[in-house]
């Protein structure tokens, strides 16, 4: 799937509530997402925001059939590090967060 | 309800104690953050194997952030910094360019205060200009009080600046914080990442 594809079905997945996070990131605080730190609504426009030139992907490091996808919109200056996969209809994140201010 | 997950739920999720994606189950459950804190009531799915929590469900979110809150609330300090109207006014406009309103001056200070965690050099080029700040509006009267609740790691940076400077009060740091946040390009965008995070 590519990254259009892939897009579409992040947003049905936020669109149907299919969301659930890997629970070592919710415990290492990189992901502002499953905190609430940052509301869904807003998780939606930073990913619509994203483009294909600001989009990756990888396998999984427990299955290499599971491909994860890192976003990095970016908004008012600020960079934004967006990790997440797909299993099924349910989307999976990883990552929320913004990336390290650089100097 | 299409919206939400159901005890019973089932995902397929990565187990690190089984080595592999496994089926997992969502029911209501709890579980501790690295901190100890327990947060309670979540949606959480346990691998189908092992029983390891593996993923929590974002219509849990708002237990997280309540768990976080909490935790948060028992470590921060309250102090009540007082500041010339005028220096208020300008955290004020520095805020509302970034589009907020609320609370200018502890955000201000706060993304300012942010630049210097891990940055020993920049600590210490801020340690040795405070003294000399000079700003006409410092000479004003201090007929503005703010509440200000600050993390022990901010906290820490405000006591290693004084330190430092060789200044008697901390509000003095604070007021003077502000006017060399004029400007400063570093604290416009830790200002900025402050917000996007809201």
């Amino acid at each position: 799937m590519g990254f259009r594809e892939t897009r579409a079905a992040i947003l049905k997945a936020i669109d149907e509530g299919r969301v659930a996070h890997e629970l070592r990131t919710v415990q290492s605080e990189k992901n502002l997402l499953a905190a609430e730190e940052i509301s869904l609504a807003r998780a939606r426009q930073l990913i619509l925001r994203a483009r294909g030139n600001q989009a990756a992907s990888a396998p999984h490091h427990l299955s290499p059939a599971v491909t994860v996808w890192i976003l990095r919109p970016k908004e008012s200056g600020v960079t934004w590090y967006i990790k997440c996969y797909l299993r099924g209809a349910d989307l999976i994140f990883i990552s929320f967060h913004p990336e390290e201010v650089q100097p | 309800m299409k919206s939400v997950y159901v005890p019973g739920h089932k995902v397929e999720a990565p187990c690190e104690r089984c080595g592999r994606f496994v089926p997992a189950t969502f029911r209501y459950d709890s579980f501790s953050l690295d901190d100890g804190t327990l947060v309670r009531d979540v949606m959480l799915a346990r691998c189908d194997v092992c029983n390891s929590a593996l993923a929590v469900a974002q219509q849990s979110a708002h237990a997280i952030k309540a768990a976080r809150a909490a935790r948060e609330a028992e470590g921060k300090k309250r102090t009540t910094l007082r500041l010339p109207r005028p220096l208020y006014d300008f955290a004020a406009n520095e805020t509302s360019k970034v589009g907020t309103a609320r609370e200018p001056v502890s955000l201000l200070l706060k993304a300012f205060l942010a630049t210097l965690i891990d940055d020993p050099d920049r600590i210490e080029r801020v340690a040795r200009r405070l003294p000399h700040v000079e700003d006409p509006v410092l000479l004003q009267p201090c007929d503005v009080s703010i509440p200000l609740y600050l993390s022990e790691g901010l906290l820490a940076v405000v006591h290693t600046l004084r330190r430092r400077a060789k200044m008697k009060s901390t509000s003095e740091v604070l007021r003077r914080v502000l006017v060399l946040a004029e400007g400063d390009r570093k604290v416009d965008r830790q200002l900025k990442m402050l917000l996007s995070c809201a």
